[in-house]
């Protein structure tokens, strides 16, 4: 009874449909972080327990998510006494450290992204990011997030799209021009 | 495709790319499924059926069906109970192999007959007719000829006895309980007989021998702080509880019990004490014997006792101990005085010259003369 209660509660339908959309992320984004798959394993965790106890209360899952996930990074650390892993330099933006000539163009496609992710939400900016962040396959980003995979295809190929869209509001005509 | 390729290489060129290794990415997809049940399950308080439910959620979604939880802890049910049932399925599935292959099992109860407990490649007639479809719980009688195929019978009887007879045999059952006898007309038949209570027995006949086995019959005294044992029938095993020593005793011999194991043959003595004793059998019901059987049996006894004492008495001892002095007269015209002490199918008359036996068919009658 305990049971049927719990996965029938609305609560949890939302964390699951939440968890769907977003724990590939989170996992890879703390994971490309911190290179060490068991210690990615537990923060993601704990990040997603804490995500389900306060499931009521979050108004915007992506950005609840990551904030978490920094308090969330840093308790873990500071438990463990583990001086070898400075976890401010982990979260700092790498970004201001470009030195390259491209930094403006970096941060503006950076930018874009994260914009673009922000006004998409949920499974659709976790699709582009898998793909175009993180190098996932159609087949194992769809598998990821329970899509199938023309729906992956065409998910992916409107938000692509509105990148592209993005970039020419910001004054970027043609895109190859960056390459 | 080409927004695909073209936002994939910016993202790369400017060092926004973070690849995750195909197969690092399922491990993550392991991990995700793992985690949603660590979570879910907490503070249930059977965490297993959510770890299947949540499994069966995922492979809902991987086969492109609006799952939900819900439905994913409904299919793990489902599933379980098919589980459940195809392993019940496959178990008796399994036992009636095996049970075909072991053969019949025949348990008596009653000593008299058996009962199939199972069914096998078994034929069995009875009084010229056969037994169609001999199964569980149906008898088998003394009278029976029992036909195996291409399995064996397995027979076990109240008194604890096994029969297995092998398959492509021919058994006639001629009698059962108390002195079993199988006649082997073709195949084979394995035994094991337990200690049989006096008076039984159990035999095979095959063609051109028999092969026979009376139960074991002993006894032990006890005097001047020795044990004697002394085996009639059957063996006994003795063990010296001092030193541990355990020996067997086969029938015929007797044995001082101690750590050196020797054998003697059975003395005069010990020969007497046990003489008439294996004709005492057990009787069943015996409150429901009438006073004439009772009687039989306690002459049947007194006969036993009267071995152990070949000391011959007049008649004023027999008359002194006993009380009477009969007088039994024949239809031959011969009389003996003495004491009856066995009435049965023999008379058995103490003497002053010893101990008489007379069938109770030539016996013309009794009567106290004293």
């Amino acid at each position: 009874v305990k049971l049927k209660k719990r996965i029938t509660d609305p609560g949890t339908v939302r964390f699951v449909e939440n968890y769907d959309s977003y724990y590939s992320i989170v996992f890879n984004s703390i994971y490309s972080k911190i290179s060490n798959y068991h210690d990615a394993e537990d923060i993601c965790q704990e990040v997603f327990i804490r995500f389900y106890d306060n499931i009521e209360e979050i108004e915007n899952p992506r950005k609840w998510l990551f904030g978490c996930l920094r308090l969330v990074v840093f308790d873990y650390y500071k438990g463990k006494q583990r001086k070898d892993v400075n976890v401010d330099e982990l979260f700092d933006d790498i970004t201001m450290g470009y030195v390259n000539g491209f930094r403006d163009t970096r941060m503006m496609i950076k930018q874009v992204v994260d914009e673009i992710c922000s006004e998409k939400g949920d499974r659709d900016a976790s699709l582009f990011e898998l793909i175009a962040v993180y190098d996932y396959s159609f087949v194992q980003a769809s598998r990821h997030l329970n899509l199938n995979y023309k729906q992956a295809r065409y998910r992916y190929n409107v938000f692509a799209g509105s990148v592209v869209e993005k970039l020419n509001e910001k004054g970027i005509k043609n895109i190859e021009e960056l390459l | 495709v080409r927004d695909l390729d073209i936002i994939k290489q910016l993202l790369k060129k400017y060092d926004l790319m973070l690849p995750v290794l195909p197969f690092e990415q399922r491990k993550i997809y392991r991990s995700k499924r793992r985690t949603l049940a660590v979570i879910l399950g907490k503070g249930v308080r059977n965490p297993f059926m959510m770890n299947v439910a949540v499994k069966f959620y995922y492979i809902m979604r991987n086969l492109g069906m609006q799952a939900t939880l819900a439905s994913g802890a409904r299919a793990a049910v489902f599933a379980s109970v098919l589980a459940v049932m195809v392993a019940a399925g496959g178990s008796v599935a399994l036992l009636q192999n095996y049970i075909h292959h072991q053969g019949v099992i025949a348990v008596s109860e009653t000593r008299l007959s058996g009962v199939i407990a199972a069914s096998g490649d078994i034929k069995i007639i009875r009084q010229g007719s056969e037994i169609i479809s001999a199964r569980a719980l149906d008898m088998i009688k003394a009278g029976d000829q029992i036909t195996t195929g291409e399995s064996s019978a397995l027979f076990q009887f109240g008194s604890g006895i096994v029969v297995k007879v092998l398959k492509r045999s021919s058994v006639y059952v001629s009698a059962l309980a108390p002195n079993y006898r199988f006649g082997l007309k073709e195949g084979g038949i394995v035994s094991r007989i337990p200690a049989l209570y006096p008076g039984s027995a159990y035999e095979v006949h095959a063609p051109n021998s028999t092969i026979s086995v009376k139960g074991t019959e002993f006894g032990v005294t006890y005097e001047n702080s020795k044990t004697n044992v002394f085996v009639t029938h059957g063996t006994v095993l003795v063990k010296h509880l001092p030193s541990g020593t355990e020996y067997e005793v086969a029938g015929g011999n007797s044995t001082e019990v101690n750590a050196d194991k020797k054998l003697t043959v059975l003395t005069g003595d010990q020969t007497n004490l046990m003489k008439g004793f294996s004709g005492l059998i057990y009787v069943e019901s015996i409150s429901t014997k009438s006073p004439d059987e009772i009687r039989a049996l306690n002459d049947k006894l007194i006969e036993s006792d009267t071995d152990d004492q070949p000391k011959r008495m007049t008649l004023a001892g027999l008359k002194e101990k006993y009380g009477k002095i009969d007088e039994v007269m024949l239809y031959n015209g011969r009389k003996f005085t003495g004491v009856i002490v066995s009435r049965g199918g023999v008379y058995k008359i103490l003497t002053p010259g010893g101990v008489v036996s007379v069938p109770a068919k030539e016996v013309k009658g009794s009567r106290i003369i004293q």
